[in-house]
């Protein structure tokens, strides 16, 4: 189990994250959604070490000191492009950065192009991170956090500006290391729908404070939606069971 | 899985990086024989070699004194100031992400400028080692530079933003106190100070060969076990730093030796631009951007601009020496335009 205790985050003064609590179960993917500048990403970066942060992080039952934090769990930032001519496997292999010495052996060069082959991207492993598109961009990202082997995968919007496709690959491929491996992972997102057929838990942030936490079908409701985005929207039944959230109209009086 | 074939997909594309190394290397080799080979005093070929590899059995002892104290130090340290301003110049590109940096870029050769200048300008000498004044002046100008940038940066933050703002400031700073010295220098005293700007090898020596050389060798030692986490910075600073690199700390201990680097190289010789700006990209387009590669091609592809200028500003004007740094711009723009016109498109 991952905990997350009373993790207090403030800049010049004023609170962005205020004791958030939670406790990750293995294999489980948790979505992490809240309107813009709520703390998503401050959250997922304090718990991963980046940036100073009053509270702990326990793993197994262990509080992480920062040393640990960078063999137990992995972030992978939001995409911001690369203009780099790093090739496609250079940026895996840098996956294991503490461990790469001036040889790499055959060894390490073919588990990174195993990484790369679980999403079909071997074939573009000699070819410049910055000349591959976007959504290869993100894939080439993630199999490099996962060629780390975290226990626990923190991630900032993976599928922002992804076309469908590639967000239903990239989802897919992350709950499958969550089911397969054991792994803890917890996603940044805004597309609730998505959220809704991925994870296995919703949690919703506001204000620097958790105010909805449980699985989709239970905290995925008109009600909480409107209390905190300031939206009116439609939850709806797909024909596969997986809900889907239809935003109508932002309601007056909200602050932009 | 991965197959057998992408693998050795992979294993062709460092043999082919290091097959470039090694051709840079060995083109490197030849052009600094030819170095030694040319001068202004039109030496016997065959002299020349034997005074290099045989000095006590050469025939004319002249031919010896001038190979081993003029010729031999010229191109020596044409060599290593050629290979400390591509490392730095790597090394600035790479901690600014910055296609457009250089070792000059925060204002360090401006210091040293401004520092060789004003000794010229009050013609002070230190007692015992006079002849070391303008490039001990020089070289304390540029580390001035140095805390002055890194003073602020570390107010503000040790980012690329801050590091060029204060880089910038400061290279404004030196660039008007050295034009007013300039101002107000006598017409021979000013054209003493220009001379030195232009940057010659002449200056070199032994001595400044050793020194120069010794800070070299250092920096690289100090660069080594950062390869990796300099290779990582390209990728931005946020997914360096989520890859466990102390990005600040990292841009703290990069940025002095690339400031140790560049005031090595300027204090001795003078001001070299272009060297310090092209090197890198033309080493980034043979190697790529694993510093493993990277550094020793930066530090080739220097060698070979430098060494290849100080040929060409031996046979420019028969009989005499055309200061360097006013040749390195027309050795270095026609392999950079091969390349730029041969390869593919390419990320810096």
């Amino acid at each position: 189990m991952f905990k997350i205790e009373e993790i207090s985050v403030s800049y010049d003064g004023r609170t962005i994250l205020d004791r958030i609590d939670m406790t990750l179960e293995p294999g489980t993917l948790t979505a992490l959604v809240g309107p813009n500048g709520t703390g998503k990403s401050t959250l997922l970066k304090s718990v991963a070490g980046l940036i100073p942060a009053k509270g702990r992080v326990a793993f197994a039952g262990r509080v992480l000191a920062p040393s640990d934090k960078l063999k137990t769990v992995a972030y992978m930032p939001q995409d911001t492009g690369a203009q780099s001519s790093l090739t496609v496997l250079e940026v895996v292999l840098l996956g294991r950065l503490q461990s790469l010495g001036m040889r790499i052996g055959d060894d390490i060069r073919a588990e990174a192009i195993g990484a790369l082959a679980r999403f079909h991207l071997d074939a573009l492993q000699d070819r410049a991170i910055g000349a591959i598109s976007g959504g290869q961009r993100q894939l080439v990202f993630l199999a490099q956090s996962l060629f780390r082997a975290p226990r626990v995968l923190l991630l900032d919007e993976p599928t922002a500006a992804l076309d469908l496709r590639h967000q239903l690959i990239v989802l897919d491929r992350i709950r499958s290391t969550c089911a397969q491996s054991g792994m803890i992972a917890m996603a940044a997102m805004h597309d609730l729908s998505l959220a809704a057929r991925f994870a296995d838990r919703i949690v919703f942030l506001n204000g620097g404070v958790v105010c909805a936490d449980g699985p989709p079908a239970t905290v995925l409701n008109p009600d909480i939606l409107q209390q905190v985005y300031g939206v009116e929207a439609e939850v709806q039944q797909g024909p596969s069971g997986v809900l889907h959230v239809s935003p109508i109209r932002a309601l007056q009086g909200i602050g932009v | 899985m991965a197959t057998n074939a992408t693998v050795s997909a992979s294993g062709r594309q460092m043999a082919r990086r290091l097959f470039w190394l090694a051709f840079i290397s060995g083109l490197l080799v030849l052009v600094f024989i030819g170095d030694i080979l040319t001068g202004p005093a039109f030496l016997n070929v065959f002299d020349v070699i034997a005074a290099l590899f045989s000095p006590a059995t050469a025939e004319d002892p002249t031919t010896v004194i001038i190979v081993h104290s003029i010729r031999l130090p010229m191109s020596l340290m044409a060599l290593i100031v050629g290979a400390s301003l591509g490392v730095a110049g790597a090394e600035m590109q790479t901690l600014l992400g910055n296609p457009l940096a250089s070792p000059y870029t925060l204002g360090f050769s401006a210091a040293a400028g401004f520092g060789a200048a004003i000794t010229i300008l009050f013609g002070f000498t230190l007692p015992f080692i006079p002849s070391m004044t303008i490039p001990l002046m020089a070289f304390l100008c540029a580390g001035v530079a140095c805390l002055m940038v890194y003073g602020l940066a570390h107010i503000r933050g040790i980012t690329a933003e801050v590091m060029v703002l204060a880089g910038i400031a400061t290279l404004f700073l030196f660039q008007s106190m050295q034009s007013l010295v300039q101002y107000l220098a006598a017409p021979e005293v000013l054209q003493e100070i220009v001379f030195w700007m232009f940057g010659s090898m002449l200056k070199a020596s032994w001595f400044s060969v050793t020194v120069s050389g010794v800070i070299f060798v250092v920096a690289l030692l100090l660069l080594l076990p950062d390869f990796w986490k300099l290779t990582a910075l390209r990728l931005g600073d946020d997914r360096a730093a989520s890859l466990g690199v102390n990005v600040g700390a990292l841009r703290r201990r990069v940025f002095f030796v690339v400031a140790l680097l560049t005031a090595g190289a300027v204090a001795f010789v003078g001001t070299i631009g272009f060297v310090g700006l092209v090197a890198p990209h033309l080493a980034r387009m043979l190697v790529g951007e694993d510093q493993r590669l990277l550094i020793p091609a930066s530090a080739i592809c220097g060698g070979l601009i430098m060494v290849g200028a100080s040929i060409a500003s031996k046979l420019l004007s028969p009989g005499a020496v055309v200061p360097i740094g006013i040749v390195t711009a027309l050795i270095g723009v026609p392999f950079l335009f091969g390349l730029i016109l041969t390869g593919k498109q390419r990320h810096w």
